[in-house]
């Protein structure tokens, strides 16, 4: 199966998401902001990073980028998975690919450590690397049929402990902790199998 | 070709928890300054733009910022004010 | 006032110079003898002493210098940034994480890592928590949107900082070593300048730190910091580098275009003409003598043929990061270095004079030191030990750095006393750590730093393979001043050729002084180790029961031995080497990770510093002595009894709390 990863300009964490989804069993292209064609995808992943250095606001500008628009298409013909991960997350939403938004953190600072996190039934621990990371949604009701991935911990205030959310009907996965950064590294493997074999799985 | 300035701010919207807001709020009560107080905080743009009218530059601003500035899931914005040079 | 003392040049500095050029300089050249016969980039009062540890061809005379693992070079540099900080906290730590990127980036490596090491004053007063904030946030806000890891670091509270925050940042990179681009011009080439326009932003940025600071000093010798440009720079300067057309790179830094051009035309032995009408500007009427010594970030200059097609190569990448670039001048057979600005000749100099400026002698004279004997029980030891603020958890600042993008990190600062990055390149481990340690004595100082990181870094598995530093001093026109300097040099230089560690690369930062307070000497080193045996490291969890042992440590060497042997055949679950706050500190830092405590009897409880080494084990260890064991909820020594659940929460949340 293909995947590719997005080069939007300042996304910085490109190369290990390629490696990643490679030992996941994918073949990966990287492509930039500009692409529009994506037939031959059947996962497409928004990196994490500082797109356009977050100057505006997390993800703001990114969004007006050729190849979101190229996603959008991309979901209505339900053959391809979409995840975003962390600044990736923020662009979605910002995309309105996701439902909500996501907040400055409560404490107003950067938080990278390990958290606990609970999706299906499973709970397991990846890093967080976030500024602003708080999700927040304005009726809950807007997302019932989503998967929720959640804090055990809260770090950052998000709203319903939600630190991730996958939206079934159109296949969309957006989360604020790293799979990638414990998945490919020696000594820190294990909390991103949960994240990928569950994306393979919705794909078989 | 006319040149106006647009002075734009843009905040959370009031009911949602704004961390920074609340760390004002709560210096200015432990100063014993005030203890009945809301504070809100947000983000200042200048934009200088040149246009044929006033109309077409009220148009285009008016798009820059909804779209732009702001996530209007979370935030508002206001053109508090404009100039002509 | 003559032009030359408005721009702090000494009576005696402004006549070596005359001499060597045999006339006056016109006020053109005046301001660049101004910057390139500073402290900060002439290094006058120290490059006499700091030529010649031990090396073993690592590229030291580069901005960056090497250590070498397989076909590969891993390049690293530490620097200061301490006056930037003093007088504008946010942007000076920022865009000190953007200059010694710059550093390891003009090699052609890519930066992977990053470190740092922060001294602040006591946390007591209002002035520190500003500084912590501030600091904090530049490097945070930096180093996360560059993407790069933060893996460790060190931060330090004294009295003596109060108004001198000292700020000293690393950055490692790696490069192929045949894909590697040097700083030496090559002659009948292009100059290019890449990136930001130049501004007036941190004008005059390297007399000012070569000076006491001044409670006036102005903020606008402060550069600002520019993450999302520095991205792009990055990706962009790795795409340029491999260009076989690029002859040379060079980062601009202090004293901007005059220092970068100047510097690749001495190396390379050529000479160099620039046209500065060509640089692109952020203001029109910037002057001539503003555009050589802006210090803008987000700039870097290079050398590449002169052809069309090298250009048009150059142009694609540039364009592809939404990048500015400018051809500013131009490279020749000779010496001289020629300014010219609207076809007017603004200088015309032997580059030979100006980099080479006058290089001052300092005094040394040995020391004798009183030894400080204090009585204290153990018990008072302990207690003030837990209120030291330097014990503490320094959870809340380095949680603010991402210490995990590009995937690399093995172990960061959240679970390590250093940082672990694996190589996939080299299928390799790097461990890197930050070392500060103060004594009245610099030797002793220096002493400790040395041996305390080539300890942490054995109990890890690694061996010391590389070293960088800072050396944070006073006024070095102060005698005493000289003296620490070159006593501390000196001991650097014994310890590196004793134990063959080569010093890759350093920086020294003077003039640490304000009114009546100046620093202490602050030799910080930062040491690179390397494991190249996957077995040696080990990830397992303390458990209640686990043996507490000491290993007497007689030889360095043989210790480093018997302990990699103990790592590969899994005999230890982990190994302590004893810092600051002796066996206890380190023991206890340790075990509270774990949410353990411990219970011991044995003798230096607070002895900072010794060679011995602590193992925690499930196993018998021979020719170990057993001191004790790890127990849940208590932490016992003799006769003292604390209960862990207090000790804990005083150890990780105390810093948090007084940041309030």
């Amino acid at each position: 199966m293909k995947a590719c990863v997005i080069n939007f300009l300042g996304s910085n964490c490109v190369i290990e998401t390629k490696d990643s989804l490679l030992k996941a069993g994918f073949s990966v292209d990287i492509i930039n902001q500009n692409e529009t064609n994506l037939a031959d995808y059947s996962l497409i992943v928004l990196p994490g990073g500082f797109s356009y250095g977050d100057y505006v606001s997390c993800g703001r500008i990114a969004k007006f980028s050729p190849v979101i628009g190229a996603i959008k298409e991309k979901i209505k013909q339900k053959n391809s998975i979409i995840l975003g991960i962390c600044n990736g997350f923020q662009i979605l939403c910002e995309a309105n690919i996701l439902y909500g938004a996501l907040l400055e953190n409560e404490n107003q600072k950067f938080i990278s450590k390990d958290v606990d996190l609970i999706f299906k039934d499973k709970t397991f621990k990846l890093p967080i690397a976030h500024h602003q990371g708080r999700y927040y949604i304005d009726d809950i009701n807007k997302i019932k049929d989503y998967e929720l991935i959640k804090y055990k911990n809260n770090p950052n205030g998000s709203y319903y402990d939600i630190a991730g959310l996958y939206d079934k009907k159109n296949k969309v996965l957006g989360l604020m902790p790293h799979p990638e950064r414990n998945y490919i590294t020696p000594f820190k493997e294990e909390g991103g199998k949960i994240i990928f074999d569950f994306i393979k799985e919705e794909l078989r | 070709m006319k040149i106006f300035v647009y002075k734009i701010i843009t905040k959370l919207k009031e009911e949602i928890k704004n961390p920074q807001g609340e760390v004002v709020e709560n210096i200015v009560k432990r100063l014993s300054v005030s203890s009945n107080l809301k504070v809100n905080t947000g983000k200042f743009y200048e934009i200088k733009i040149s246009d044929e009218s006033r109309i077409e530059a009220d148009k285009k601003i008016e798009k820059i910022s909804k779209e732009i500035l702001i996530n209007p899931l979370i935030e508002t914005f206001e053109i508090i004010n404009v100039e002509e040079l | 006032m003559k032009l030359y003392q408005r721009l702090n040049i000494s009576d005696f500095l402004y006549q070596k110079i005359v001499e060597k050029l045999k006339r006056e300089p016109n006020d053109f050249e005046t301001y660049l003898f101004s910057a390139m016969h500073s402290e900060h980039c002439g290094y006058m009062h120290s490059k006499k002493y700091i030529n010649d540890f031990y090396k073993e061809n690592n590229y030291e005379n580069e901005n960056s210098g090497c250590i070498r693992i397989k076909d590969y070079c891993i390049f690293f540099k530490m620097e200061s940034h301490n006056h930037p900080c003093a007088i504008e906290p946010y942007q000076g730590s920022m865009t000190g994480i953007g200059g010694i990127v710059r550093d390891v980036l003009s090699l052609g490596a890519k930066p992977i890592a990053l470190s740092n090491s922060l001294k602040f004053g006591s946390l007591d007063k209002l002035k520190t928590k500003y500084y912590i904030d501030e600091i904090t946030r530049g490097i945070s806000d930096y180093g996360n949107s560059i993407g790069v890891p933060t893996i460790t670091g060190e931060t330090i509270f004294d009295k003596r900082f109060n108004n001198l925050p000292i700020v000293n940042v690393l950055t490692l990179g790696i490069i192929k070593e045949e894909d590697i681009k040097l700083s030496s011009a090559k002659e009948d080439n292009l100059i290019v300048l890449l990136g930001s326009k130049t501004g007036v932003d941190g004008l005059n940025g390297a007399s000012f730190a070569s000076g006491v600071l001044d409670e006036n000093a102005s903020r606008q010798s402060v550069q600002i910091g520019d993450p999302y440009t520095k991205k792009r720079l990055i990706d962009a300067v790795l795409e340029i580098n491999k260009l076989k057309e690029i002859t040379a790179c060079q980062d601009l830094g202090a004293s901007g275009i005059l220092s970068s051009t100047s510097e690749m035309a001495y190396k390379g032995n050529c000479t160099v003409e620039l046209y500065l009408e060509k640089v692109h500007t952020q203001i029109d009427s910037i002057k001539p003598e503003e555009i050589m010594l802006s210090e803008s970030q987000e700039r870097m200059a290079f050398t590449i043929e002169n052809n069309v097609k090298a250009i048009e190569k150059f142009d694609k990448i540039a364009k592809k990061y939404e990048l500015d670039y400018s051809v500013i001048g131009k490279t020749q057979k000779g010496h001289d270095y020629k300014v010219y600005y609207n076809n007017k000749l603004l200088c015309s100099l032997d580059v030979r004079v100006l980099c080479e400026p006058y290089l001052f002698d300092l005094e040394k004279k040995e020391i004798k030191t009183p030894q400080l004997f204090t009585k204290k029980s153990s018990l008072e030891k302990f207690l003030s030990m837990i209120n030291d603020d330097n014990f503490s958890s320094k959870e809340f600042i380095y949680s603010q750095f991402d210490q995990e993008v590009q995937g690399r990190t093995s172990f960061s600062q959240k679970e390590n006393s250093i940082g672990i990055l694996y190589l996939k390149e080299t299928e390799s481990f790097i461990g890197l750590l930050n070392q500060t340690t103060f004594d009245i004595n610099p030797k002793k100082a220096v002493y400790n730093a040395f041996m305390s990181s080539y300890r942490k870094l054995v109990s890890f598995g690694f061996e010391l393979k590389g070293i960088t530093n800072c050396l944070n001093f006073a006024n070095p026109e102060n005698l005493s001043v000289q003296s620490d300097f070159r006593i501390a040099v000196d001991e650097l230089k014994r310890l590196s050729f004793l134990y063959k560690v080569p010093v890759v690369s350093g920086n020294v930062s003077f003039y640490n002084e304000i009114k009546d307070e100046k620093i202490p000497p602050a030799v910080t080193l930062g040491c690179v180790g390397v494991c190249e045996n996957k077995n040696r490291i080990i990830k397992s969890k303390i458990n209640k029961n686990d043996k507490i042992y000491i290993l007497k440590n007689h030889d360095e060497i043989k210790s480093k031995e018997i302990i990699f042997n103990l790592l590969e055949n899994k005999k230890v679950k982990k190994v302590i080497s004893i810092g600051q706050f002796g066996l206890i500190g380190s023991l206890l830092k340790e075990t509270l990770f774990y949410n353990l405590g411990f219970k011991i009897s044995y003798k230096n409880y607070f002895e900072p510093y010794q060679k011995d080494y602590i193992l925690i084990t499930a196993n018998e260890i021979e020719n170990a002595i057993l001191i004790g064991e790890i127990v849940d909820d208590k932490i016992i020594f003799d006769n003292n009894t604390f209960e862990k659940e207090k000790i804990k929460n005083i150890y990780f949340n105390k810093l948090t709390e007084k940041m309030k």
